[in-house]
Formats: C-alpha cells, structure tokens, sequence
C-alpha cells in the first residue's frame, strides 16, 4: 500500500536532491555538454566558501532566522492565548484576522508591504512623522539597518500568523479544569501559563520552532519582493544566492552548490531540534 | 463482478491502438494543419489602443500568408527566462517560438538557445534596421526579429521651462542649475527623476551617465573602463544629486514604474526613462502633464557623448523545436511590414522596420515619433560581455550600494573593475 507513495516520494523529492548533490562536482553552465560535463571536484564548493559575499549572506541568513522565528513564536503566542481570552462575540474576528496574513500569497505579501514601506505614500512613513517620530518619512528600504528590519517585519507578520496557528491547535489540548483548578489555588496567570500551559504545549512549541527555523533559513520570496536584496546586498540570502545563479546566470554547477549548502545547514538545525523533540515527544508504538 | 467496469474501460481505451496495430508499413505524414506554438507573456493579447493585439495581428497576416499553419499562444509568466532557463537545459518543446530580452542574448547565443536566422530569413537585413538586428546578434548570427525595442532619453517639462524662462538643458550642468533655480522658487517639485533600485534599469542608467561624463564601457587595451574617471563622475553624480536635493531621497530604491508615476503625476522637472511613456503621456486620463512635455537625448558634459541605451524584445526560434520550418514561416511573417506596423499600433514605438514611421496609419497613432528620431541616431547597447547577465548582476549590486551610500564610491569603484575582469578572464 505504501509502495506507490514511497516511488512518488523517491522520485520527486529525493531524486532531485541527489542529483543537485551530483551537479555540484561538475563545471556546468549553460554551455556545457551535459552528457560530458568536465568533474571539477569540489571546485564549486571551494569558491563558494572563499567567497565573503558568502559568508556575509550566510551570517545574514542565520541573524535573520534567530531574530524572525524569536519574533514569530513570541507573537503567534501572544495571539493564540488572546483567541482563548477574548469574549466569544470577538474570538471568531480575532480568528479570522489571524488567519488572513497566512492566505496571502507571499509574492503579494512582498508587494504589499513595499507599498506600506514605501517613503512617499506608504502608510507607516506616514504615521513615523505624523507621530512625530521623524521629520521626514523613513527611507525603510533604503538605509541598510532598516532595510534588515523591514524585511524581518514583513516575514513575521505571516510567521506568527502561521506559528499562532499551531499554538491554537496546542492550547485547545491544554485540559481546562486544570487551569480552573490552579486558579482556585491562587495561581496568577503568568503562574498558570508558566507552570501548567507552556509544559503541556512543549511539543507543539518544538514542531513551530522546526517549522519556523528551517522556513526562515530559505527564506526568499519576501525578500526578492521587498528588497530585492538590497540595498546593495545587504539582504541576499541564502536561497537568493541558489536562485541568481541557477536561473539567472545559468551557472549550474554554483547554483546547486549554494542549493546544497543551504539544504545542508537546514538539515544540520533539523536533525539537531528533532534530536531535542524526541524526548519530549511520546510516539505511539 | 466488480472489475468488470474497469476492463471494459480499458478495453475501450485499447480500440484506438488496436486499429492502428495491423497497419505494419511506414506512418504516412501528418496531413493537415501544422500547429505552431509562440510562448510570450500576456502582454501579446493586449494591446494600449484601439488597434487589435499583437497576438491577433500574428494571426491575421498568418492566415492570409499560410493559411495551412495554426499559431497556438503558450501565455508564460512575466518572467520569461526562469522558465526558458528550465525548458532549454531539459531540451523542451513546448514553445517552437519565444520571446527573448536583450539582455539574454549573449548567454542564449553562447549556449545555442536560439536558431540563427541569417539563412532561413535572408531578407532580414533589407527590412530591418542594423542596429535592431545587431541587439539581437550573436557572432554574426541574426538570432530575433525584434517586435518591440527602446531608447532612453530624458523628458521634461515644457510649461515649467517656459515659465521660468529656461531652454531645454544642453549638458548636465545646465539641468542641475535649470532644477536648483526652480527649485528656490518651489522647494515641493521634484527636480530629476530616475530608478535607483538594485534592477536593470540602474545599469542602463549607469551607462548613459558614464558616456554623457566622456567615458567608454572599455579601455583600449579590451579590459573595462568602470573605473575611469568618467565612472567616478557618473557614481558622484548620482550620490550628490539626492544629497543636495536635485533628485529625490526616495530615488535610492525606485523601480522605473515609480520614477514614471511621479513624472506624470506632475511632480517632477526631469525624468530618465524610455520611450515607453510617450504613447500614453498625452492621455488626460493617465497624464496630469498631457502637453506640457517633451523627450530629447539625455545631455553630455561638453567632453561627453549624447547615448540612448536600447533595450526590447525579439521572437527566437527553439532549437529543439520539432516544428522548426513552420517556426521560420511563422517568424517571416512577423518579420513582415503588417505585423510590425500592427505592433506600432498596438504597442507603440520602437520597431526597427524601415520605414514603417512613415506610415499615415503608423504616425497617426504615434503623433510623437518624431520625437525618436534623435534618440535612435544615438542608439547605443548595453556593456558588452559573453556573459552579459552576471556582469549586468554585479553591476546593479555594486551601483545600488554607491547609489545608497552602503559603500563608498572608492569601493564601488574598485569592485566593479575587479569583479567584471574576473567575468572576462
């Protein structure tokens, strides 16, 4: 029963990761012979790491990740306990406004808070002068450190959404009469979260942060969108190095180097959170 | 009892096979139509007046030439080249005919992306001017029939000029002194507007600066001039005129849609941009400067040179293509003076067939080509490289950085020579 799945899994999902894994031995571009593409041993991965643009994207990417999966937990958090903490009338809207960053595409996403961002007519600008916060509106993407932040802003306003999501699921599992029961005894509610929420939620807090991570790692479309990478290369990250040399250079080879390095960090992070979830996880047998 | 359903399907499935199973000699040839697919964006079904898409005009002058080839259009993304990228390594066949961007044309050349033209449509060279062919050369090999091209200039204000009693700016100078002095009238207007994002755009704007500063994409030697003097003059050009007030602060990061908003918004003295603008720019409806404008070659420091950088479009055949003599049937007529002229009329300049401007129909449409015409005479390309798409990636790298201020312009500088020789050794 499982054959066909496992042939379907086999040939879409691994088979083109070996073979990007294959690529990266070989000098290729657009103009070589494929059936006789010259090996180049770990040429590609040599000039991948003795470049600095690399590493500087690489340490980006990683700054980017810690500060946005920090940000997504900590407010898909906060937004999950409101949906249990709102009067019901509310709790449905409060769902629904959720759930709207998560549906939109995130090309439009990008789009959308280009326009936001924007210096001439974005509404934040706006508002940073109109509160008296500025004289003149925010250059957001063009100033290298508020280009950073932009970007983060704009990836987290999807990631919490989508992290609040997994934390509705897990608080709805969180047993009420003990909640009920601790209040009696005179818990307060940072007592009630700490103490009895938060340990139950442990392995969904686990599975966000999986999720999240290894999301932010490859994060791509928002920052094409929004920055374009710049100002400079300010915001190129990982996966924006893969995709410029895949599919606008046509340099293969480098292009699934990159590929490959970025889905061997994930993977690193991966195995090492799922070494970590395993114990706090009790599998069916 | 319950498989019967599905053998019978099969079995259905099979009559097909089966009458064709006792044939035994050699297949006789596909009589009929022959399908010939063109892959494009949307932009090919919609046209920006009166006069039919592009697509339909293909179609109509298809008809009438072989009537016995059917043009099916395969709408792409409006981003061709990922996919042509994918569909050319894996040898695909999807598209017989595409459209290629003339910053492809080294890197689709090199790698035999596209067919060359030079035997199948010999007469190319009589109908087409040289330099619209040229853009889509590779080695000597005529690779696209251009559709749709551009030239950049600059445009200005007439009604502003006139007032404050100044004549169209004859170097760079002059327009920054024309911006300063109206701006100390009216500090709100913006003065010179242009994309300064991390995109192509900066890279054709570069290159129109590092020309109007004396400079030269190469040295005589071959290597690359990004860090002569006339660079450095165009780098510093562009950081002082956002931080003394002639361009916008908000330049640093616009695409070209957001410079042409301003502009026609009214908001504006001066714009760098393409001729694109000039089919629409009279439109009450999408212009608050309707009449009150003008487009000339962007002005040269007195040691510099006058360019227009080109840019557009051209339809290529696929090497892979199983339809290839109907692709080159299908490309004559494009190359033919009713589908260019239905471009013109569609689309709007710039198409590189010969006389076509002369055309009552054509002009009629197009009351501002004239406009061109000096604009074409200083028609020049892009840096050259056989690998044009990652020396046109660094540069707008390193050009947005100078423009932002993230590097000195020093750095800049030296990155870009050193990075462009690196592409060439």
């Amino acid at each position: 029963m499982v054959l066909p799945a496992l042939l379907a899994l086999v040939v879409f999902n691994y088979y083109p990761i070996i073979q990007t894994f294959i690529y990266t031995f070989f000098d290729l571009d657009l103009t070589t012979d494929w059936l006789n593409a010259p090996f180049s041993g770990l040429d590609n991965y040599r000039a991948v790491m003795g470049s600095g643009q690399f590493w500087y994207t690489f340490l980006f990417t990683i700054g980017f990740t810690v500060a946005v999966v920090a940000l997504d937990l900590g407010l898909g958090m906060g937004l999950a306990l409101a949906t249990f903490h709102v009067p019901q009338r509310v709790r449905g809207i409060l769902r629904a406004i959720i759930i709207i960053p998560w549906a939109i595409p995130k090309v439009i996403q990008a789009s959308m808070w280009r326009w936001m961002l924007n210096a001439d007519v974005g509404p934040i600008a706006d508002l940073v002068v109109r509160a008296g916060l500025a004289e003149q509106p925010p250059l957001f993407l063009v100033n290298q450190f508020l280009a950073m932040g932009s970007v983060a802003l704009a990836y987290t306003w999807k990631g919490a959404s989508i992290a609040a999501f997994f934390f509705m699921g897990g608080l709805a599992l969180v047993p009420r009469e003990i909640l009920e029961s601790a209040k009696v005894d005179g818990a307060g509610p940072l007592r009630r979260f700490f103490a009895i929420t938060l340990p139950i939620l442990m392995p969904t807090v686990y599975v966000a942060l999986l999720y999240r991570t290894q999301d932010a790692l490859r994060v791509f479309d928002v920052v094409y969108g929004l920055t374009g990478g710049g100002p400079g290369t300010s915001t190129d990250t990982l996966s924006s190095f893969a995709y410029t040399e895949y599919f606008r250079y046509a340099q293969f080879g480098q292009g699934s180097t990159y590929a490959v390095v970025t889905f061997a960090l994930v993977a690193i992070i991966g195995v090492f959170y799922i070494g970590r979830i395993r114990r706090n996880l009790n599998f069916r047998e | 009892m319950r498989k019967s359903p599905v053998i019978a399907v099969l079995a259905l499935l099979m009559i097909p096979s089966l009458a064709f199973a006792g044939g035994g000699g050699e297949e006789p040839a596909p009589e009929g139509p022959v399908t010939v697919t063109l892959g494009y964006n949307a932009f090919l079904s919609s046209t920006f007046t009166d006069a039919p898409a592009p697509i339909d005009a293909i179609r109509a002058e298809l008809a009438r030439q072989y009537p016995d080839i059917v043009l099916e259009y395969e709408t792409m993304a409006q981003d061709l080249l990922d996919t042509l990228i994918i569909w050319m390594t894996s040898q695909d066949t999807t598209v017989d005919i595409y459209g290629i961007d003339e910053p492809w044309v080294t890197q689709f050349g090199r790698a035999g992306w596209a067919v060359p033209l030079n035997e199948a449509l010999p007469g190319l060279d009589e109908r087409f001017s040289e330099s619209g062919l040229e853009t889509f050369s590779y080695e000597g090999d005529r690779l696209g029939v251009p559709f749709w091209g551009s030239v950049t200039g600059l445009y200005y204000r007439t009604d502003i000029l006139d007032e404050y009693g100044f004549e169209p700016p004859e170097t760079i100078d002059e327009m920054v002194q024309i911006i300063q002095a109206v701006q100390a009238e009216d500090p709100e207007i913006s003065g010179f507007l242009w994309p300064g994002a991390r995109d192509e755009d900066l890279v054709m704007y570069y290159s129109t600066l590092l020309h109007a500063f004396g400079g030269s994409y190469l040295n005589a030697d071959g290597s690359y001039a990004f860090d002569s003097e006339a660079s450095r003059e165009a780098l510093e050009f562009m950081r002082q005129s956002i931080e003394t007030g002639v361009s916008p602060q908000v330049v640093q990061n616009w695409q070209r849609t957001e410079a042409r908003q301003r502009f026609a918004g009214g908001n504006g003295i001066f714009l760098w941009d393409n001729n694109d603008l000039v089919i629409w720019l009279d439109d009450p409806e999408q212009s608050q400067i309707s009449g009150n404008w003008d487009l000339m070659p962007f002005p040269a420091q007195p040691d510099g040179e006058e360019v227009s950088i080109t840019g557009g479009f051209a339809f290529a055949v696929n090497p892979f293509s199983e339809n290839q003599e109907a692709a080159m049937r299908v490309m004559e007529v494009i190359s033919s003076e009713a589908v260019q002229k239905g471009f013109a009329l569609a689309w709007g300049p710039v198409q590189y067939f010969d006389g076509l401007y002369e055309d009552p129909e054509v002009q009629n449409f197009n009351p501002n080509v004239d406009r061109l015409i000096p604009l074409l005479e200083r028609a020049t390309n892009r840096p050259p490289s056989e690998s044009y798409a990652q020396l046109s990636g660094m540069l707008q790298e390193e050009l947005n950085a100078a423009v932002t201020g993230t590097r000195s312009i020093d750095s800049v500088l030296a990155s870009m020579a050193e990075r462009a020789q690196a592409l060439r050794d």
